[in-house]
């Protein structure tokens, strides 16, 4: 359990690391950020169940498929309308609910299985059972998740993200093109949610409303490591993990309302979160 | 210039249609006495109007975004349902209780949502929603259907009437009554206080307004309305179960309503609210599609029109008929 | 007009006392301490992020002191809830004038009258459109909107009633910054940056309608980066930097004195108004 669960949270801190960016970046709190994770899975089912893609093609063709739509919807949808927070953030709503909506036009609410795991077999290690495919999860994860690290603090884009999500208005005061670096944001949460529905899709299957369970927990995660804080979200990513691996181990059904709770808790007693700044 | 005395509260055309609107609605049992389905929608379509003016008052007004208005909803529902099944009060006590116990809801939810902002808020009365949804899942009431989690039947006991044109009545009026209420309210200096709040909450309380005190107000009253709402729904279909009450279609209905028909003007709502039970009902044959219609207008409008689609069209009528009145001003000159 | 207390006391109308604020581990106030007295226009000055801000904001109660204390009328006010310290008669402008966006000019200077109790007569509906009305014609604002003050006698006919922020001018959004604090019918008015993007003539006029408050019996804090605006205006100056007391007398000898002319060299922007 200790093993499943960290790989579970690395999985968790992809889509809140990528929700958070957002929002430290761009000042977007964005709701459809699940769905993202979402049409990220139902991409590769359609490439590989239905157009019969062979799996990394369709894996890879989701992962970049989300990674354009994300910073679509923020030029064609957000930039718009960005300076009104409140129009921003009903827009978001209303973009995952239309994106749920699509996906069970196309595919039916029923919830599809048939994701198969990236490689099969596992591994039995003190008394737990491993999936190969659940190791993988959790390396891809930690793997991007150290490319991003060594991308915010080593290359110029990244630093200027890093910037940006410390402080806007000094960011601007340097000389950074906020515009260019929110569309490459973007794309990069909009892939890491992809990753991370692509590898959730292949252990649990997926259904069109489960976006609402991703973005619950993505929600509570960053919540619990304070808005706009990346490493806040990955320290957070692995309490709620756990938590949820605890939980899921007692009541299966129960997925989701761990991090209720702890959402809940954190919400009242600490609402800026663990590292974060105060809100406003 | 006669042009300020146009102040801003008058909008004859508007109040004209209104009324004509009005009439119309009135005389629906008359022009089709046999249609059942018809009325059953526009009842459906008031109980919808009236829970969509309670989201405005609450997130249109005071600026409280809430995602989860099926709380406050399910609360009056619930409390409908045990109250006449256990007691068997008389429709009128039992619904105006369902907005009092759903108003508490309001001040419990408020008591938190004091320390939170935007987003925060919004999150707060979701997990509200949601975890009412789980508590009366696991309680499983006595009363309950057996088999179906948390549903309660109170067919007999809450059954306004075997009359479907006189609930329609009930409904038309109960919603007339609100949307009365709550605009008075809401043109009064309450909601001018609630609105100071939504534009800028720091320098509200630089303008000495007790922010806490009238955002806890808003919560009771938008609160009161809604389980007003949800007590007419559970009398409405005789019972009351989590997924009838708590969906999160019905928090996510409600901010459609308001953004299509206008947030912030109360009356707006109603005609979201209508559109979209019209366009849910019946257009059932689209399935899935008149969701995902609903959805993407609702977002065009939010786009195009952000002030919603009452106010832009109030807004157009003025300029023409200012325009009118110009020309023929012009041609005595 | 009247105002909400008037005090027979005599001696300072504020006192801070030790006033700390820090902000994670930035000290932006600390250990400040100064008097203003009642009736007098006192001139609050400093470089930029010298705190001045701040000291607003620590004394309305948008943030609680780390430390120390704030005395109005020898009451100690520290940690009160804005609202309360507004009704017990301190207002401030914002130095980014924050207007409601969506109300109109008159309504935007209303809401400063709006009671909290929520049933209640008082003030009456009337009573609220007379203060309004008065604010908006002597703070100018009945002009702004395009009317002529003095046929301006009623709200229901002021031009103030068809405005909206959005299309002031950026002079009326100080005015209606002045107006929104007036209405609160405030003892202490505590003015951030009033003359920032103001023409010569404006400040003049502004300069003005602050006597005239002052004559009334208002005390008045100004911080402004305007100094040859300002020191006409004020009689008295204090100057800090990094959240402490730099120096405190009158506008002459604090200009003179090198301690303050060296901190504002060193200090960036606001260097240069000073010489
Ligand atoms: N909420 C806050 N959180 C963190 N730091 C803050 C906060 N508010 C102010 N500061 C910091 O405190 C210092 C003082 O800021 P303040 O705004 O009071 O300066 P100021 O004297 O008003 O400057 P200016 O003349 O530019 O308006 C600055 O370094 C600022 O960055
Ligand atoms: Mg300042």
């Amino acid at each position: 359990m200790l093993i499943l669960g960290f790989l579970i949270s690395s999985l968790y801190a992809l889509v809140a690391v990528g929700f958070t960016m957002i929002f430290g970046v761009a000042g977007v709190l964005n709701l459809a950020h699940g769905a993202f994770v979402m049409v990220g899975a139902y991409l590769a089912i359609w490439a590989f169940v239905i157009l019969k893609w062979s799996l990394p093609v369709a894996f890879a063709f989701a992962i970049l498929g989300v990674a354009v739509i994300a910073p679509l919807v923020y030029r064609v949808l957000i930039r718009p309308i960005e300076n009104r927070t409140v129009t921003v953030f009903l827009a978001t709503l209303l973009l995952a609910v239309l994106l749920e909506q699509v996906i069970i036009l196309f595919f039916s609410a029923k919830p599809r299985t048939d994701l198969p795991p990236f490689i099969q077999g596992g591994f039995v290690l003190w008394g737990t059972s491993i999936p190969y495919n659940r190791l993988l999860a959790g390396v891809v994860a930690l793997v991007v998740i150290g490319l991003l690290w060594a991308f915010v603090t080593r290359t110029k884009t990244g630093k200027a993200i890093l910037a940006l999500s410390m402080d806007r208005r000094g960011a601007a005061l340097v000389g950074i093109a906020s515009h260019r670096i929110t569309l490459w944001v973007w794309a990069i949460s909009g892939a890491l949610a992809a990753i991370a529905g692509l590898f959730i899709t292949s252990f649990l299957g997926i259904q069109p409303f489960e976006e609402r369970v991703s973005l619950v927990i993505a929600f509570s995660t960053v919540v619990l490591g304070g808005l706009g804080s990346i490493p806040g979200s990955l320290w957070a990513a692995f309490i709620i993990g756990y938590a949820e691996t605890i939980a899921q181990a007692f009541a299966p059904e129960a997925r989701g309302l761990a991090s209720l709770v702890i959402l809940l808790i954190v919400l009242t007693i600490r609402p800026q979160g663990l590292f974060g700044r105060a809100a406003t | 210039m006669i042009l300020h005395r146009r102040g801003r509260t008058r909008s004859y055309p508007i109040a004209v249609l209104l009324l004509l609107l009005l009439i119309a609605s009135a005389l629906v049992p008359q022009f089709f006495p046999k249609n059942s389905f018809l009325l059953s929608v526009l009842i459906l379509a008031n109980i919808w109007a009236i829970l969509a003016m309670s989201w405005d008052i609450l997130s249109g007004y005071a600026g409280q975004i809430s995602f989860g208005h099926s709380f406050f909803f399910g609360l009056g529902g619930y409390t409908t349902a045990f109250l006449s099944v256990l007691y068997g009060w008389s429709p009128i006590l039992v619904i105006a209780l369902g907005g009092v116990v759903a108003a508490l809801g309001g001040l419990l939810i408020a008591a938190p949502a004091l320390r939170l902002r935007g987003p925060y808020l919004s999150l707060m009365t979701l997990v509200a929603a949601l975890a009412l949804d789980r508590l009366l899942r696991l309680l499983k009431p006595e009363i309950g259907i057996p088999g179906a989690e948390g549903a309660i039947l109170c067919i007999p006991q809450c059954l306004l009437t075997y009359n479907t044109a006189l609930k329609y009545y009930y409904s038309l009026g109960l919603m007339i009554l609100i949307a009365g209420a709550l605009y008075t309210l809401a043109r009064s200096r309450i909601g001018l206080a609630f609105e100071a709040i939504r534009d800028d909450e720091e320098a509200a309380q630089a303008a000495g307004i007790n922010t806490a005190k009238y955002k806890t107000l808003a919560f009771a009253i938008s609160g009161f309305v809604a389980g007003v709402s949800g007590a007419f729904y559970v009398y409405h279909i005789g019972s009351a179960s989590p997924s009838s009450l708590l969906d999160l279609e019905h928090s996510i209905e409600v901010i459609v309503a308001a953004v299509l028909g206008g947030m912030g003007t109360i009356i707006g709502p109603i005609f979201g609210a209508y559109f979209l039970v019209l366009v849910r009902e019946y257009l059932r044959f689209l399935g899935g599609w008149r969701f995902f219609v609903l959805f993407a207008v609702a977002l065009l409008v939010l786009f195009f029109v952000p002030r919603g689609v009452l106010p832009e069209l109030r807004l157009k009528l003025r300029q023409w008929l200012q325009s009118g009145s110009g020309q023929r001003r012009n041609q005595k000159v | 007009m009247t105002m909400k207390s008037k005090t027979n006391t005599i001696g300072p109308i504020l006192v801070l006392d030790r006033l700390t604020k820090s902000f994670g581990g930035l000290h932006a106030v600390s250990e400040l301490s100064f008097d203003v007295r009642d009736g007098e226009i006192l001139g609050f000055i400093g470089p930029n992020g010298a705190g001045k801000t701040t000291v607003f904001n620590l004394i309305t109660g948008v943030y609680r002191p780390t430390r120390g204390r704030v005395l109005f009328q020898g009451q100690d006010i520290s940690g009160w809830p804005p609202y309360r310290v507004v009704n017990a008669g301190i207002a401030r402008t914002f130095q980014i004038p924050r207007p409601f966006r969506h109300k109109t000019v008159d309504q935007n200077v209303e809401i400063s009258t709006l009671p909290n109790e929520i049933f209640t007569r008082y003030p009456s509906r009337r009573e609220r459109r007379e203060r309004v009305l008065q604010c908006c014609t002597r703070t100018g604002l009945c002009e702004v909107c395009g009317q002529d003050p003095s046929q301006c006698h009623d709200v229901s006919s002021c031009a103030c009633r068809r405005e909206f922020p959005n299309t002031l001018p950026h002079a009326g959004l100080r005015k209606l910054e002045v107006a929104k604090a007036l209405a609160t019918e405030p003892a202490l008015l505590l003015l951030d940056e009033p003359f920032a993007g103001l023409t010569v003539a404006e400040v003049e006029e502004l300069s003005e309608l602050l006597r005239d408050l002052q004559r009334e019996g208002r005390t008045l804090v100004i911080v402004d980066h305007n100094m040859r605006g300002l020191m006409k205006l004020v009689e008295r100056v204090v100057v800090i930097h990094f959240g402490t007391k730099l120096a405190e007398g009158a506008p002459g000898e604090v200009a003179q004195n090198p301690v303050v002319q060296e901190a504002y060299l060193a200090g960036s922007g606001a260097g240069d108004e000073t010489a």
